[in-house]
């Protein structure tokens, strides 16, 4: 199996090159003549992601109203806006509590599913097959399957209509008190059995032999999970934490433009959708900008502060 | 070796680079010869009025000899629009709603008054004072175009389920909730609506404003205030009071606009909100029994009869690009104005025009539903203030969010006015 | 793989612990969880609403196909089939002819340049492109290529390129350098030792990228819906989607019928490269 694609390039490769001397330098410059062949491809990405990224920083200090208005450089004065909003703190709160809530349950969940489908459990097959079919479920597919349970006289409030619990009944997704944690749901539902096929396929290749030797010595289940199988996989459980953090935080925006836009009221309200609304339904490019600012900066930070915690504990 | 190992590099960029622009050609068309204007609608080919538009614009085109490329912007024509004089590819008329965005497009310079071609092409006298006075800017009296399309916007009653409830058609407030009541005991939702979306607000809006003069009304919209204006609070209270005695439709917070017709259209609920622009769904079964009249309102508001809304709901716009063909744009504008075309809309897409009709040209066989709305309604009827030109466009989409609130059970007055006032704070 | 000797061993041991028996029941209920709502998608894009609404887990009364004919006409999921196809292959075209020569540099250059390379497209496979997304309408809008597709097949490409060259100069470290130099030994230069050698020893890894990518590109929303918008003619399936609830008088049947037509190229491409297809996403990690 292969591995997360990001570990190779973190690593320093061996063979550091050997400096000084005009002989030097052309040894170098041969050695780098191949690289040029990753030039178009970079330069491909360059213009596309990094070039827009740098001018979310640009545009968070211009005074952008519509794709076509002009604007003016204003320092910072969008982000005085900003954190003198309270939209924007319910957006912030929203935000915290989902990746307080989702990321760690995603992780833990899928960490103990992939332990159990490693396992090679009775029909192990057919589970693997039920996960991966939900995985290749697209946010709107999967927001229109939700649409259809959760709407007044769907199937969930049949059921719990069926089974006598009618005070339950709601429009989940027009209710205040549910809004946000339908959001979340729709994340965990597919996520948690694809992060356990990620998990089970790494512990296969990192450590069968070893857990199994643990279990012949009888450790309990419970145990040779966390004390022994979580041990040799913890590098890639960060690396997974880690881009599970970043997709929450970034993404939220399409589950929360396809099943509730935000609200009712403000309820689900989240950063990375206070950035689409602001740009396109509210014509304030520099106000969204700037959160667009908070958001990426949250992010790198949030994704340092996962890697170092779970270093540290190796 | 260098330049050996280099070459491959810069033919692979150089043929990426082609094969991006080969891409990019196959858009670069839309014509912009001396005979033809370029058009930008939302009707879409498949609904009658876009498949009526295709075939007005193909005889125009047969008569006159000017080629008419019509671009279809779906929901978001505003954005595309904008978009497109970004990349300086707009249109040369646009067609679309005069609320939100296309509001800004004069002071933007994207767009131009035409208040003297009105006059010239001899439009004024034939347009409808109302549909006139909606397009004109209440800043500097400049006309930002043509409306074309106009609309009813009634309560629509099915009669039938009134008579199996052994309920009257209820013109206030303390009627309706009777009709409610006695509906609910039939076993029939009462009114449908679409709580969580565009229909929701403008009900709630036509509600809240029961006690506002229309000046008041527009006051309001436009800068917030529902708290500090007491008059404004008493309607929320109203819309409270309606909720609460279970007026509504079942989870109505939870519904959309399309919720709400199919409940009224099979018969489910009652009552229901909605413009003239769904008389074309109705099917001939339900068609006798639809009557249209107006929101139930308090004996002691500001409005003596029932309540409905009207307004246009597209016209032209003409873009500073179409400045430089309009000899053109006359000619497709004065034959799309005539009245044998007008008539067209009429009779084939029962579309109310902001024209006044001429009677004989309008077919005998009318659909009732449309003779209905244009000729008997409007006596029934007070007309409200219709809150699109008043609450800014950029805060629509947010406030929509914050009415929704208001049907959710359990949310007070005060809850809902501080909701509503939220949306003008930052 | 120890697969087989570690089954055999197992089946020696006592299976059943109480913790063991709970995780059973629980795994099962969360896959119930995930299999129910795709079984009552399937039965209600066969039903009215009254049926979906009165009994929704019961099978279809009658089998009413006509809400797939619906589907398929009231969002002109034709159309919408064919620009998807046309963004998704136009992509895969180009990051192939990108990604190969790029991973190829990467993995045979030990110099800084390959280095600093690498490691910046392993950081832009952090940041999801969408962060970036009102730059990107204006990067689009400068192009001249706002509201078309093809500005989606060359941003997409942008975004596949990081995941698709580090995979593939993976696989090509693994390929030994003698096979490239006896081939410069014969004369050929460094492209025809690409096509020639790499080309057909990468195949395994390309089919990975290429359906990682296909999975991708095929189900991205937010930006398709900015950028190619949601008229006919540039919208892609997963635009065209959702507005099945709008204009549909909120018909579930004919909503899940669209749903399903939308899931077919998807998970064909699924059953047919089953294997390759668990590899590809559990290798890219990949997120809808």
């Amino acid at each position: 199996m292969t591995s997360l694609p990001t570990s190779p390039a973190v690593l320093p490769s061996p063979g550091a090159r050997p400096g000084g001397g005009a002989r030097a330098r052309l040894h170098s410059r041969r050695r780098n003549a191949a690289a040029l062949y990753a030039l178009p491809a970079f330069a491909w990405f360059v213009i596309f992601l990094v070039g827009p990224l740098a001018s979310v920083f640009v545009m968070s200090m211009q005074n952008g109203t519509t794709l076509i208005a002009k604007s003016e450089f204003v320092g910072l004065r969008n982000f005085e806006r900003v954190f003198a909003d309270p939209l924007f703190w319910k957006a912030m709160s929203n935000t915290a509590l989902q990746l307080v809530i989702v990321v760690p349950i995603m992780v833990v969940l899928g960490f103990m599913l992939g332990y159990y489908l490693f396992l090679k459990p009775p029909f192990a097959g057919a589970l693997r097959i039920i996960f991966f079919t939900s995985s290749l479920l697209s946010a709107s597919t999967k927001a229109m399957i939700f649409y259809s349970l959760l709407s007044p006289n769907g199937l969930v409030n049949q059921l719990l209509s069926a089974v006598g619990l009618d005070a339950l009944t709601t429009s989940w997704l027009a209710n205040s008190a549910t809004a946000l944690p339908v959001i979340m749901i729709v994340d965990l539902w597919a996520g948690i059995g694809f992060l356990a096929i990620l998990f089970s396929a790494q512990l296969t290749s990192v450590s069968g032999d070893i857990i199994e030797a643990s279990r012949i010595d009888g450790c309990g289940h419970w145990r040779s999970m966390w004390h022994v199988a979580f041990g040799m996989v913890q590098g890639f459980v960060g690396v997974i934490a880690m881009l599970q953090f970043l997709w929450t935080l970034f993404l939220s925006a399409t589950n929360v433009l396809l099943l509730t836009k935000g609200g009712p009221g403000t309820s689900s309200q989240t950063l990375s959708f206070l950035i689409y609304t602001k740009a396109f339904e509210q014509s304030d490019i520099g106000y969204s900008q700037a959160v667009g600012v908070v958001l990426f900066v949250t992010g790198i930070l949030g994704a340092i502060l996962i890697r170092s915690v779970l270093r540290s504990r190796t | 070796m260098n330049t050996r190992t280099r070459r491959p590099a810069l033919v692979l960029a150089a043929a990426s680079t082609a094969a991006a622009l080969a891409l990019a050609g196959c858009t670069a068309g839309g014509g912009s010869d001396a005979d033809s204007i370029t058009i930008l609608t939302a009707a879409s080919p498949g609904t009658p009025g876009g498949d009526l538009f295709q075939s007005v614009i193909d005889d125009f085109t047969e008569e006159s000899g000017i080629t008419v490329n019509v671009e279809f912007g779906g929901e978001e024509v505003p954005l595309v629009f904008e978009t497109s004089v970004a990349a300086n590819k707009q249109a040369d008329l646009v067609n679309i709603n005069p609320v939100a965005n296309p509001l800004s497009w004069i002071d933007n310079g994207i767009v131009v008054p035409v208040d003297e071609y009105l006059d010239e092409w001899g439009l004024t006298d034939r347009l409808l004072p109302a549909a006139l006075a909606e397009w004109t800017r209440d800043s500097d009296g400049q006309v930002q175009g043509f409306p074309f399309e106009g609309y009813q916007w009634p309560v629509w009653f099915n009669t039938a389920l009134f008579e199996q409830a052994g309920v009257d058609i209820p013109t206030t407030t303390d009627e309706l909730i009777d009709a409610a009541a006695a509906l609910r005991a039939a076993g029939i939702q009462p009114f449908a609506i679409g709580g969580n979306d565009w229909s929701g607000q403008k009900l709630l809006l036509q509600i809240a404003q029961s006690y506002l003069t229309p000046e008041e009304a527009k006051e309001v919209f436009t800068n917030g205030g529902w708290c500090s204006t007491p008059a404004a609070l008493k309607g929320l209270e109203l819309f409270v009071e309606l909720r609460d005695a279970g007026v509504f439709i079942d989870d109505a917070g939870g519904l959309e606009a399309s919720s709400m017709s199919a409940a009224f259209y099979t018969g489910q609920a009652a009552m229901m909100s909605a413009g003239s622009w769904e008389m074309a769904n109705v099917e001939e079964s339900l068609a006798p029994n639809v009557l249209f009249g107006g929101f139930p309102v308090p004996a002691d508001g500001e409005y003596d009869l029932p309540t409905a809304y009207q307004g246009t709901a597209n016209g032209y716009w003409i873009s500073t690009k179409g400045v430089e063909k309009i000899d053109l744009i006359r000619q497709f504008i004065e034959y799309l104005y005539s009245p044998e075309v007008a008539a067209r809309y009429v009779n084939e897409a029962q579309v109310i025009t902001a024209l006044e009709t001429d009677p004989a040209l309008l077919d005998s066989d009318i659909n009732p539903l449309l003779a209905q709305i244009t000729s008997e309604l409007p006596a029934t009827v007070e007309y409200a203030v219709h809150p699109d030109k008043y609450i800014p466009g950029t805060l629509t989409e947010q406030f929509i969010r914050q009415t929704a609130l208001a049907f959710q059970p359990g949310t007070t007055a005060d809850a809902a006015c501080a909701a509503l006032d939220s949306v003008y704070g930052g | 793989m120890t697969a087989p000797a570690v089954a055999r061993r197992r089946r020696s041991r006592p299976r059943t612990t109480p913790l063991m028996g709970l995780a059973h029941v629980v795994v099962w209920l969360y896959a119930a969880a995930l299999v129910l709502p795709l079984y009552f998608l399937l039965v209600s894009s066969l039903k009215n609403n009254t049926e979906i609404f009165s009994a929704g887990f019961a099978l279809p009364p009658e089998w009413r196909f006509d809400n797939y004919l619906k589907a398929w006409s009231f969002t002109s999921l034709g159309d919408a089939l064919l620009n998807s196809a046309y963004v998704t292959i136009g992509a895969e075209i180009l990051i192939v002819i990108v990604s190969i020569p790029a991973a190829y540099g990467i993995a045979r250059s030990d110099g800084w340049l390959g280095k600093l390379v690498e490691r910046s497209l392993a950081l832009g496979f952090l940041i999801p492109g969408f962060a970036a997304l009102v730059p990107t309408v204006f990067l689009a809008i400068g192009l001249g290529l706002y509201r078309t597709r093809e500005f989606l097949v060359l941003y997409y490409v942008a975004g596949a390129i990081p995941l698709s060259v580090i995979l593939l100069a993976q696989y090509m470290r693994a390929i030994p350098k003698e096979l490239e130099e006896a081939a410069t030994v014969e004369g050929a230069n460094r492209f025809q030792i690409l096509v020639r050698i790499y080309g057909p020893l990468v195949m395994p890894a390309l089919a990975t990228v290429l359906l990682l990518n296909f999975i991708n590109i095929w189900n991205e929303y937010i930006v398709a819906l900015v950028i190619a918008g949601s008229t006919i003619d540039t919208r892609t399936v997963q635009v065209a989607l959702p507005t099945l609830v709008t204009n549909q008088l909120s018909q579930y049947g004919v909503l899940a019928a669209g749903t399903i037509i939308t899931l077919v190229p998807v998970y064909l491409c699924y059953l047919l490269l089953k294997k390759r297809m668990e590899n590809a996403l559990i290798s890219g990690a990949l997120k809808g």
